[in-house]
């Protein structure tokens, strides 16, 4: 039986057209075709029509793009103005999670972390001896547009009465910016330092050049901190605006708060007369309202304890 | 211009594929001429197919298909002439072998001979099979059966083809 299919797989490779008959086979079938033409359009290979064995190759090129894309963005998180990967962290990577936000709040927060972030760069840059004044220069132009970014949050909340949100994210705004202050301080105080010993210990030609430079230096500073400045009062603004607006409001729960927590120390002192004083925290929450109150308020002291 | 994608793609699996459509069609006609011809017809039909647009996802099971089918319409029109009869008459002679003559040539005769005499159906299956290599999930799907009738089919050509060989030795 083996023998009968090994014959016949035999026979069957002898068995194939001559040449010269394929050949005329073929004039026959290339006469036919011409005389009846393809009545459709073959579809031309578009870039996107993959062969199965190039279709590998696609979702390996895809694959590496998204690791190679992924591990990009990762460590553009870390960039620097002036850094090649800057453009990345900055144009592609925030947008992209700040486009994820969706509330009022939630993206006032975000605007918020960015200025911090756009800070800590500038403080970075300015640690740095390397820096160019120009990029220092960029970087404060692009915290100036975040920062406005911000202060639209705290006008928009503010247009819609919204204090509570204004307030805090005006509050974290104006950490930020003492936060940076200090920084800034810290590290001018330390350059000085470093290059007055410089100065000191070079030659008396090279003295005039770290002069200048320190100069220039102490030019840029002074600019920061009169950026600083007109941020503060922007702050300063706003929360005097915040206050007159909530006053009446600010006043009324203030009060009842403070009512509730004089009632709550009162029994506080009551139950652990004995044992221990009053709740330290409660004692230091009424003080903290009773003084915002003075501040808000235009009534004499004496008022609030009558009331 | 347009046209010219589409015969290229056409004359390609001409080159490809003619061979073993002419292999098949010697097998189940045991005439050349005939064969040759019926080569012709099925790209013929094939162009016709794709000329008009409609996807062709595996050619070679269209192909033979097409040459399935006019085997088959062949049978219909036409007494078989027996292998016997057509070698006294013509000199019939499978393939091209150029190479010299093989010492149990009429061991190979014999077995055309036992081909022919099989009844269509199983010389349909046993072709497809064992000359063109088709796998039985492709023959039945050719010649429109289950994949069981055509197992069953091919065992019995092949057992009917060991009991004639049988006879002369």
């Amino acid at each position: 039986m083996k023998n009968i299919l090994k014959n016949i797989k035999h026979l069957a490779k002898k068995t194939r057209l001559a040449d010269s008959e394929k050949a005329s086979i073929r004039q026959e079938l290339i006469r036919y075709a011409e005389a009846h033409p393809a009545s459709y359009v073959p579809h031309a290979k578009s870039p996107f029509s993959f062969h199965m064995r190039s279709k590998r190759v696609l979702s390996g090129t895809v694959l590496l793009g998204i690791l190679l894309g992924g591990s990009l963005s990762f460590a553009a998180e870390t960039a620097l103005p002036g850094n090649i990967l800057y453009p990345i962290k900055v144009n592609i990577n925030e947008p992209a999670r700040g486009a994820l936000l969706v509330s009022e709040q939630e993206k006032a927060d975000w605007d918020m972390r960015l200025v911090e972030r756009r800070l800590a760069e500038i403080a970075k840059l300015s640690a740095s001896e390397n820096t160019s004044p120009e990029v220092q220069q960029l970087a404060e132009e692009r915290l100036a547009q975040y920062t406005d970014r911000v202060k639209k949050h705290i006008d928009k909340f503010d247009e819609q009465h919204d204090s509570e949100h204004a307030n805090v994210t005006l509050g974290k705004f104006d950490d930020a910016l003492r936060t940076h202050e200090q920084t800034l301080q810290r590290m001018n105080i330390e350059k000085d330092d470093a290059q007055t010993r410089k100065a000191t210990q070079a030659d008396s030609l090279n003295a005039s050049t770290t002069v200048s430079r320190m100069d220039k230096n102490l030019d840029h500073q002074e600019r920061k901190l009169k950026n600083l400045k007109k941020e503060y009062e922007y702050v300063e603004n706003k929360k005097r605006e915040l206050r007159e607006e909530g006053r009446s409001e600010l006043e009324g729960s203030n009060k009842l708060k403070a009512r509730d927590l004089e009632k709550k120390t009162e029994i506080g002192n009551e139950n652990n007369d004995r044992t221990s004083p009053p709740p330290v925290h409660a004692q230091e929450e009424l003080k903290a309202l009773r003084d915002e109150s003075l501040r808000t308020s235009t009534k004499t002291p004496d008022d609030i304890s009558h009331e | 211009m347009k046209n010219k994608g589409a015969e290229g793609e056409f004359l390609k699996h001409y080159d490809q594929f003619s061979d073993a459509i002419f292999r098949h069609a010697v097998f189940r006609l045991s005439d050349r001429e005939k064969a040759k011809d019926l080569v012709q017809e099925t790209f013929i039909r094939y162009w016709d197919y794709v000329s008009q647009g409609k996807e062709v996802l595996n050619t070679r099971a269209l192909l033979y298909k097409i040459a399935n089918n006019l085997v088959i319409d062949e049978y219909r029109r036409k007494e078989v002439v027996s292998l016997d009869q057509m070698r006294e008459e013509q000199g019939f002679d499978i393939g091209n072998d150029t190479r010299p003559h093989i010492e149990n040539q009429d061991e190979y005769d014999r077995l055309l001979v036992e081909i022919e005499k099989l009844p269509e159906k199983q010389r349909a299956v046993l072709t497809m099979r064992h000359v063109d290599g088709l796998s039985v999930k492709e023959i039945a799907r050719i010649s429109e059966e289950t994949e069981n009738v055509i197992s069953v089919r091919i065992h019995r050509a092949i057992q009917k083809l060991k009991e004639e060989h049988e006879k002369y030795t």
